[in-house]
């Protein structure tokens, strides 16, 4: 991933921008942060916050015109919260000494500030702790200027000389009674006439940017370029100077990167969708008491985005938002050397794009992660155990003994190919034996049949290399058929041929279904309600979605729609494997999902149905509704184990052969296969392991014929070893009196045995 | 050494007919290779991994290896 | 010290042949490899722990090598001694190993201006540790604010995780002592002392 792209995507995560109140705010006051500490009582720490940007908070806490609360997105439900207000109670409650100031060390420059007002001050107090020796020239005899006419009772003399002590701590030097002539100060290296209202226009014209005049070394600014006093905006003048004469100083550019300077438009978007309207409690004479600071802090919203990690429990179970992920993403990559940390988050995201759809970005965490894991594999850095178990299933599905393409009985290619996946093979083969009788008795005599996998788990591994063979192999058989139009029946084929073959024609199962007459038409209304979950790769098949629907309500169903459906649908945890790389945030991902309703859900892709059924949810397939009389058992079957799937698409595929074409199937492995046996318990352990029947035949295959074996004389029972692919596989077993074996355990391991052979 | 489990396992090779005695044995995985005491057998070599060692220490290695 | 209590190093020094850190001997001599010290240059282990580095400086390289260590070490040539305080005249060794120190010390500038101060201009220093592999630029900028220029680093982190993965196939907790944190990497530097 190029550095410029990386910047692409990370600048569409707005979580990190600053929220409305503080991007308004002309010196940026953290109120967000603010209000968080005042609502939980902490007055210290507020305070602590304010002073990192407020030179004199109490002076500005009371008498701050507030141009932040006008954009405060409180002020749709109930009114923006008062936000000086706070600032006053906490520098008027907290117990906290005055700040130890830190001043760096002494620079042999000289600055003239010429004007006491509160931008001239900051100006003093900024530069000064930047180690300037500053002098401040005011004409009249005491500092402040217009703040001593605009404080009223708030602000009394005495607090205000308290809070300006500070200058005085830090080694301003102040002359009072002094008409300074900014002109005339040959003392000073740099001068800021900072006049106040009453000052004149004599120094103009002033860069609005760095206040900088046409002569050397004077900047102006302050009241003198508004019309009507601003106290917040003079401090943000005086900031401003002091950062310009500070780089005037030290000779580096004036203008570079200022555009975060003062008030700003906020691009963080905060939903509001569930805030409910709180108004402000009202205010004792003198302000809020400490009760009222904490309850008008605690309606602050705490503005956030958050909408992808809202929805998605992967975002959410890294603890962090996208913004931080992209940049751990692209560290992760950028590594050559040495180690990487990241491949968790990698692997572990569905792919779904959901974030994309609810993020007002429109950023799609899914394409990042997909580019990640295709980097990973060039790279060669992709760890074995993440996408294996999944691939080796697809090549599977894809081998002799499960896949198939047949014509319609009778002829040589069909106008219609039936292409029902290779999970819905693997999860009810009898209805995809039915789909396809009915398709040809009710849609069209010339349709073939299809058996077989898309390629979706290479593409979501991020092999591009077994993606391509599969697609390959796909287009060599669907050319022989004569180039029929595809039907499908799993959203997860619909998207894989759409994106990489779009030149296959293809139409969903649903809408052929719905429109062939073939589902009823208006059957009795039942009791029984069903929650419908759109698969994530349909997301964006508005068609599609409505089908289903017209088809569930023909049956006489009552559908209720789930918060998150359709576009917004979630992922199930299959998609993009993540079920395979994070068990652990596969079964929140599911738990999360089952819960959303207490009724029935209906779904038209196997694997969703499957993995809701491993967790107890009640789910029912589309093709239930046809073909099952008892619908109520149908949504409490269990979901097939990854044994029983492989040999669910075996059988389908010798039934097929057998009753269409009269084929029988020989199969070379059949021959020589030994019987055993696994007890349900211990079949429950090996689907935990992922340890399929296959691998223990093979294991004990192997022992058998080899003679390499151990033996426990004391119970007679065998354990023997095999390496299949990257993976050892142990199996325990027993012969039976009848000549088979009896399995009474199995594990397997990754790492390598180096048999140090001793001749 | 936490072989306690595996010095009682009461595996013999079938084909020498001879127990198992406590070995040094290399474990290798993503191009890092490890000493550990196995049971072997002394004449033909086969090794035995006990289910703990393999579900858990085993696991927890390549875990760490692979950087997750 | 990687691992905390007794027990753990004693696994810990069996595992890795006594050297008790990452990448055992190897790291050191990719080091030594790197410098060139003269035949018979003076060199420091600082924090020598049993002494077994320097025993192989000795006898692999030649080195008229010998180390401190804060805890009480058997006989010469060890000392006791706090590698803020080092008993050596300034400017007296060709070189100073630190291996798998520095990390733990709460002033790791100071004991790097101390081993400026033992070493003759252009002596070595060398040092293997614990870092955070986000934040690997704090290193290099001390080093060069304590008056080293880095002639090599390299992240060994391979050699960290390879250590854990070995104390978890003996069934020894690798979490408290390795992973601290995601980020938690090892390095190998080599830098050599500057003129002034």
């Amino acid at each position: 991933m190029e550095q410029e792209k990386l910047r692409r995507l990370e600048e569409k995560c707005i979580q990190d921008c600053a929220p409305p109140c503080t991007a308004a705010c002309p010196v940026h006051v953290d109120v967000r942060s603010l209000t968080g500490h005042i609502a939980r009582g902490d007055f210290s720490a507020a305070l602590k916050l304010l002073r990192k940007t407020l030179p004199f908070p109490t002076i500005i806490g009371s008498i701050c015109d507030q141009p932040c609360r006008s954009h405060c997105n409180r002020s749709l439900a109930g009114g923006s919260i008062e936000i000086a207000a706070l600032e006053r109670a906490c520098a008027f409650t907290a117990d906290t000494p005055a700040p130890k100031i830190l001043v760096l060390p002494a620079r042999d420059k000289r600055v003239a500030i010429v004007g006491g007002g509160l931008g001239g001050l900051t100006a003093a107090f900024d530069l000064r702790k930047k180690g300037y020796a500053v002098t401040v020239f005011e004409a009249a005899g005491s500092l402040g200027g217009s703040i001593r006419k605009v404080g009223g009772e708030r602000l009394t003399p005495e607090c205000i000389e308290g809070e300006l002590a500070v200058l005085e701590a830090i080694g301003v030097e102040v002359e009072l009674h002094t008409k300074a002539d900014v002109f005339n100060l040959p003392d000073f290296d740099a001068v800021f006439a900072a006049p106040g209202a009453a000052g004149g226009s004599q120094y103009l014209p002033v860069d609005p940017i760095t206040y900088a005049t046409a002569r050397e070394g004077l900047f102006a600014g302050g009241s003198l370029l508004r019309d009507a006093y601003s106290p917040i905006l003079s401090v943000a003048d005086g900031r401003r100077a002091a950062i310009s004469i500070d780089r005037y100083l030290q000779n580096v550019s004036l203008t570079a990167s200022r555009a975060g300077e003062g008030s700003l438009q906020s691009c963080l978007y905060t939903n509001m969708g569930s805030v409910k309207p709180a108004i402000a409690p009202p205010r004792s004479p003198n302000g809020f008491t400490i009760q009222e600071a904490v309850q008008e802090a605690d309606r602050c919203l705490q503005c956030e985005c958050l909408e992808c990690v809202k929805v998605c429990r992967y975002l959410e179970a890294f603890g962090s938002y996208p913004k931080k992920y992209i940049r751990e993403t692209y560290n992760n990559l950028s590594i050559v050397m040495g180690v990487r940390q990241s491949n968790a988050l990698i692997n572990s995201c569905s792919l779904c794009g959901l974030c994309a759809e609810v993020c007002p970005k429109g950023l799609d965490m899914g394409s990042v992660m997909s580019d990640a894991r295709r980097i990973m594999i060039g790279q060669k850095r992709m760890p074995p155990s993440a996408h294996d178990f999944a691939l080796r299933d697809m090549l599977f599905a894809n081998s002799d003994a499960s896949a198939l393409c047949i014509p319609a009985p009778g002829k040589d290619s069909c106008e219609y190919l039936f292409f029902p996946g290779c999970q819905l093979s693997a999860s009810a083969p009898e209805h995809v034996e039915k789909t396809y009788a009915l398709l040809r008795d009710t849609f069209s005599a010339d349709v073939g049949l299809m058996l077989g996998c898309c390629g979706a788990p290479a593409d979501w591994a991020g092999r591009d290399d077994l993606l391509k063979q599969v697609l390959d192999d796909f287009s060599v058989q669907h050319r022989r058929m004569g180039s029929p139009r595809l039907i499908l029946a799993c959203p997860s084929c619909s998207r894989v041929f759409r994106r990489y073959l779009p030149e296959v024609e293809t139409v969903s199962l649903w809408e052929v279904l719905e429109k062939s007459g073939a589902a009823p038409v208006a059957a009795p209304a039942r009791e029984h309600v069903l929650s419908i979950h759109d698969p994530c790769s349909a997301r964006n098949d508005g068609r599609l979605h409505e089908s289903v629907r017209i088809i569930v309500t023909n049956f006489g169903y009552t559908i209720k729609e789930l918060p998150l459906s359709r576009q917004k649908t979630t992922c199930c945890s299959y998609g993009g494997l993540m079920w395979f790389a994070n068990a652990k945030v596969a079964r929140e991902v599911i738990d999360r999902r089952i819960r959303e309703s207490g009724d029935d859900y209906l779904t038209y892709c196997s694997m969703c149905r499957d993995l809701f059924a491993s967790q107890g949810k009640r789910c029912l397939h589309l093709l239930d509704l046809l073909f099952e009389n008892d619908v109520s058992s149908s949504s409490s079957r269990a979901c097939p184990g990854w044994s029983q799937r492989r040999e669910n698409r075996v059988q389908l595929k010798r039934r097929i052969l057998t009753k269409l074409t009269g084929e029988v199937m020989t199969d070379d492995a059949c021959e020589h296969q030994q019987e055993f046996f696994i007890a349900a318990d211990v079949q429950a352990v090996l689907e935990q392991r992922f340890i399929l029947a296959e691998d223990i035949r093979q294991v004990i295959a192997q022992a058998e014929q080899t003679g390499r074996k151990l033996v426990n004389p004391e119970t007679g029972s065998t354990l023997a070893y095999h390496k299949l692919g990257c993976v050892t596989y142990w199996v325990e077993y027993s012969s039976t009196p009848g000549g088979a074996f009896s399995i009474n355990n199995a594990y397997s391991h990754r790492m390598e045995i180096i048999e140090g052979v001793k001749s | 050494m936490t072989l306690d489990s595996a010095n009682k396992a009461p595996w013999h090779c079938a084909a020498c007919g001879i127990p198992l005695e406590k070995a040094k044995v290399q474990i290798a995985y993503l191009g890092s290779a490890f000493p550990v005491d196995l049971l072997r057998c002394s004449r033909c070599g086969i090794v035995f991994i006990p289910e703990e060692l393999a579900l858990t220490r085993m696991a927890e290695a390549e875990k760490i290896l692979e950087d997750k | 010290m990687l691992y905390s209590t007794a027990a753990g190093q004693r696994h810990l020094c069996a595992m890795t042949g006594g050297i008790m850190r990452p990448g055992g001997f190897s790291l050191t001599d990719r080091a030594i490899a790197s410098c060139s010290f003269p035949a018979k240059g003076r060199v420091l282990d600082a924090g020598c722990g049993t002494g077994i580095v320097v025993e192989h400086l000795r006898s692999h390289h030649g080195l008229l090598a010998c180390g401190i260590d804060i805890a009480t070490c058997a006989s010469r040539p060890f000392a006791q001694a706090s590698v803020y305080s080092l008993p050596v005249k300034t400017g007296a060794l060709n070189g100073v190993l630190c291996e798998c120190v520095l990390s733990l010390l709460p002033d790791a500038g100071r004991a790097l201006r101390e081993f400026g101060r033992v070493l003759a201009v252009d002596g070595y220093l060398i040092l293997s540790d614990l870092y955070d592999r986000e934040q690997q630029g704090c290193m290099r900028e001390l080093l060069q604010c304590c008056g080293f220029s880095i002639i090599l680093w390299e992240d060994h982190t391979k050699a960290l995780r390879e250590l854990g993965a070995l104390m978890a196939l003996q069934g020894l907790d690798h979490t408290t002592c390795l992973e601290t944190k995601k980020s938690t990497g090892y390095y190998l530097a080599v830098a050599r002392k500057d003129t002034c």
